[in-house]
């Protein structure tokens, strides 16, 4: 751009460089942006309630089958070592009885 | 007032008494010395659990076996084998059978042969249909087996018991078949 005088560069500088007014709204803005925390602008969507409640539902939907698994694997563990010793208990009883029965028989036989 | 609290104090405390005075703590320290032992303890809720697991192997009377348990209150086994003769004392037992001698207690069987003392003990009950208890203990020198089962007994599930009734056959703590003990030593009398 070629300017035919100093004059005119002047003005054209003076006019571009003049002095405006801010908007009304620009420094509650400003001091609005400054409050917000760093994380906050980021992903808005994460700070909803309802992200939150579907959070929450998923983690509950993954840990509470398996707490619940978990639990009945050593109910079923306890059961059975339960069972074992029930029947272990009654094998044991069953030998007592049948050897006393067995050997006062064999004694009557002798007696007789 | 004082009298009612006395009578519920004693209720309250008299299950515990009873089970203090068949308690197998003179017994529990010989399975330190033993060469192999069984311990099982099963009472109330773990009797149920036991017995609610019957079935879930197509177990063999498993019927016949949850009904004879469903009265009981529980089953106390303590089954030990010594490597020889003195590892335990008659003073061991000694509090068991005194306590099987109270008066409550009815001797059915009674072996004393060669060393070997067996005696099985019922608790008869009021109406006479069924048993409160039985006990078993029996002792050989280097072996002692203590059975107590507490609760309400039919007299044919000792029948039962005797019989096979589908419980499984387990090793013997000597690692015979343990229902072969009787058997065998009556071969044994027989081949002399």
């Amino acid at each position: 751009m070629n300017w035919n005088t100093d004059e005119e560069l002047e003005q054209v500088l003076r006019g571009s460089l003049r002095r405006s007014a801010a908007p009304p709204d620009f420094a509650p803005k400003v001091l609005a942006k400054t409050r917000q925390p760093a994380g906050g602008s980021r992903m808005p969507w994460l700070r909803r309630p309802f992200t939150l409640a579907l959070a929450a539902a998923l983690m509950a939907v993954a840990i509470i089958p398996a707490v619940v698994l978990d639990h009945q694997r050593r109910e079923a563990a306890r059961g059975l070592k339960a069972k074992q010793d029930l029947l272990t208990a009654l094998a044991i009883t069953r030998d007592q009885l049948q050897h006393a029965r067995n050997e006062v028989r064999k004694n009557t036989r002798i007696i007789q | 007032m004082k009298n009612i609290l006395m009578t519920g104090l004693l209720f309250s405390i008299a299950p515990v008494l009873f089970a203090q005075d068949f308690d197998f703590h003179t017994l529990d320290k010989l399975a330190a010395v033993a060469k192999s032992s069984t311990n099982v303890t099963l009472s109330g809720d773990m009797l149920k659990l036991a017995a609610g697991f019957l079935g879930s192997d197509n177990d063999k009377d498993a019927a016949s076996i949850k009904a004879m348990v469903a009265n009981m209150k529980g089953i106390y086994v303590r089954a030990y084998e010594f490597d020889k003769p003195g590892q335990y004392s008659e003073s061991d037992v000694a509090p068991l059978r005194a306590y099987l001698k109270q008066p409550k207690w009815s001797a059915i069987m009674e072996v004393k042969d060669d060393g070997e003392w067996t005696q099985v003990f019922v608790l008869p009950t009021a109406n006479g249909t069924k048993l409160g208890g039985l006990a078993v203990v029996s002792t050989e020198p280097t072996s002692l087996t203590v059975v107590y089962i507490d609760g309400s007994i039919d007299p044919a599930d000792l029948e039962k018991l005797s019989g096979n009734m589908g419980i499984p056959e387990i090793k013997g703590l000597d690692g015979k078949l343990g229902n072969q003990k009787g058997d065998n030593k009556a071969d044994k009398k027989t081949g002399k």
